[in-house]
């Protein structure tokens, strides 16, 4: 399986639209450009804006999964996540991103895609910042 | 000494037989061990992504900067810093993508 470094090489566009089936009237857009200045360094940009008026006290998300399948050119994904705030309450988000890379390499991508399975750790908040480490596991998908 | 070209061209073909094998095996071996050594090399990179977000949400400014340290294939740290947030909003609020 391969990941978004294998698949772009660190230079890519993402365009995601995120939304909150719970709060219809709730959609973020986020247009991002990744830029590799080598291997090991990348730059990224993300212009944000939209609407939302969900529970802002956000403290931690579980249940991330992401879908990519790509047309050889885009490689287009499908994400949804739990959040859960300070509160134990849980709500929903889903997302679709396409994410074209500046000199695509899909030529190891598994023809029938491939899902994305993330844990992150909770939420670590102090005044205005936030930390959080994760792990992840790429794997072909399984056709239903 | 009818016998001996017989046996000997057997010992032969039976000798050539074996060192193909053994070269064959280990040069697959060869192949494996090196297939393996990159990708595990690959997959132990670590990228480490410097961000920018800027943005209106809800009518109001969001600024903020990422320091991300990825493992290629495995995992990741990130560090978020807010610099403008909307009202009542908190670093949590957008989750992870940011």
């Amino acid at each position: 399986m391969v990941t978004l470094y294998e698949l772009t090489g660190g230079n890519y566009r993402i365009h995601r639209t995120l939304s909150y089936p719970e709060f219809p009237d709730s959609q973020i857009v986020f247009d991002t450009e990744v830029t590799a200045l080598r291997d090991t360094e990348w730059t990224t940009k993300i212009s944000v804006s939209g609407k939302y008026d969900g529970p802002t006290d956000v403290v931690s998300v579980k249940d991330y999964r992401l879908e990519w399948s790509t047309d050889g050119k885009t490689l287009f994904e499908k994400g949804s996540a739990t959040l859960v705030t300070s509160s134990g309450r849980s709500f929903g988000s889903v997302w679709t991103s396409s994410i074209v890379p500046d000199k695509p390499r899909f030529e190891m991508f598994s023809r029938g895609g491939e899902t994305v399975n993330i844990t992150f750790s909770p939420f670590r908040i102090d005044g205005n910042k936030m930390s959080y480490s994760w792990q992840g596991t790429v794997a072909a998908a399984v056709k239903q | 000494m009818q016998d001996q070209w017989p046996t000997h061209r057997k010992t032969s073909t039976r000798f050539s037989k074996v060192r193909l094998k053994c070269l064959a095996s280990s040069g697959l071996s060869l192949a494996v061990f090196a297939t393996g050594f990159l990708l595990s090399c690959h997959r132990n990179i670590n990228v480490v992504s410097r961000t920018v977000i800027t943005g209106v949400v809800n009518g109001a400014a969001f600024k903020g900067s990422i320091v991300a340290t990825i493992n290629v294939g495995r995992g990741g740290f990130s560090t978020c810093t807010f610099e403008q947030l909307p009202p009542q909003f908190t670093p949590g609020t957008l989750s992870t993508h940011t």
